[in-house]
């Protein structure tokens, strides 16, 4: 078992990068044939681009993998890191904006 | 001499108006190879009107100079570091939201002090659910500027009004723009209008399918959770949405890059709703 503690590795109790993932997934390729565990602890927010980078690699990847540590807020934001969010919206009003002479 | 004015304007879409004229004034004064260009009439200074102008000048070599006797607008200029801006935080009063220069360096602490800055200011009672939609909103624009923009920096200013409990956050970068980034991509587009629509669609330049989410996601959270507005500028086109209804402008002026201003009151929303 391979334990990867993020504060630690980034000094940062947010990370929101998507090459501080490749890091992470870089570092984790040495480990491949064992059990990963990504160490949350000290960390308050991941963003949605880091989260998609992470997980989407480490599934495609077939990594046996444990996140622990984490908060509500991560917690959040790994459950749809995947899942791509719908703004809805009306049909556009194209306008043209003048110059005051 | 060219002059431009900041009124104070209560409604985004003559904010918007006044800033592609104060543009235009800058774009005037360089044909004319002035070195200065003034603003007179500034009556109510606010990140949406004055963050552009400052960019603008710097990234095609003009100053600024600001013409008023208002003590308070003297004061706030002073605070937000106007018209240079700072590139760190080290020296200038925790109190202060200064126009700041960030770059996209690996985790760079400039981006999360200045959450921290802007946190503080708020009223207590909103901090708690509002942390994360403002680490949402800056964490995902930032990673547009790394992964797209082509520039490794960018710039913020951010306010809230306590009296009405109003703040506006804009960021801007000074890359290649939405057009430029879908060119080559199976969703490359002909004008900057339907560059900046696919953007707000989620469309994404990069592989796989889900990535494209950050917009919309701020969207999701800003305009439906807060029901605030976003202004969005890149090349020649700037969108206002307001509520779900986007109105699109041609302008006069090109913007090198991008430029989102989010404008909204605050108030205690469940965010993962949103999400």
């Amino acid at each position: 078992m391979k334990t990867i503690n993020l504060y630690r590795m980034f000094n940062s109790d947010t990370i929101r990068s998507r090459t501080t993932a490749t890091l992470i997934l870089n570092d984790i390729s040495k480990f491949k044939s064992e059990k990963i565990v990504l160490d949350f602890e000290n960390i308050n927010f991941v963003s949605r681009s880091f989260a998609h980078e992470l997980l989407s690699n480490l599934n495609k990847d077939n990594v046996n993998f444990e996140f622990v540590n984490t908060n509500n807020t991560i917690d959040a934001i790994f459950k749809i890191a995947l899942i791509k969010p719908k703004f809805v919206f009306s049909t556009p009003v194209k306008k043209k904006i003048l110059i005051k002479i | 001499m060219t002059y431009m004015e900041i009124k104070k304007l209560f409604s985004t879409v003559d904010k918007l108006n006044e800033l592609i004229n104060n543009i235009h004034a800058m774009d005037v004064a360089l044909e004319d190879k002035q070195k200065y260009v003034s603003i007179k009439n500034i009556e109510w200074v606010s990140p949406i009107s004055i963050l552009p102008l400052v960019i603008y000048a710097k990234s095609n070599g003009l100053k600024i100079e600001c013409l008023t006797d208002d003590e308070d607008i003297e004061s706030y200029l002073i605070t937000i570091c106007f018209p240079d801006g700072t590139e760190d935080l080290f020296d200038i009063n925790t109190k202060y939201l200064p126009i700041t220069k960030i770059s996209c360096g690996l985790e760079n602490s400039l981006l999360t002090d200045y959450e921290e800055r802007i946190l503080k200011t708020v009223d207590e009672k909103y901090r708690h659910s509002f942390i994360s939609a403002l680490k949402f909103l800056t964490s995902e624009l930032q990673t547009n500027v790394e992964q797209h923009s082509r520039v490794g920096s960018y710039w913020i200013l951010a306010q809230y009004w306590k009296k009405t409990e109003t703040c506006e956050i804009c960021m801007a970068d000074t890359g290649i723009g939405y057009k430029e980034s879908y060119k080559g991509t199976e969703h490359e587009v002909k004008d900057d209008t339907s560059a900046i629509l696919n953007a707000i669609e989620g469309i994404s330049s990069k592989t796989p399918e889900e990535r494209g989410a950050g917009i919309p996601g701020i969207l999701k959270i800003f305009i439906d959770g807060y029901k605030g507005e976003l202004v969005m500028l890149s090349g020649n086109a700037l969108l206002h949405l307001q509520d779900k209804k986007p109105t699109i402008y041609t302008c006069p002026i090109s913007w090198k890059g991008c430029f989102i201003g989010i404008r909204f009151k605050l108030r205690d929303i469940n965010i993962e709703k949103y999400y």
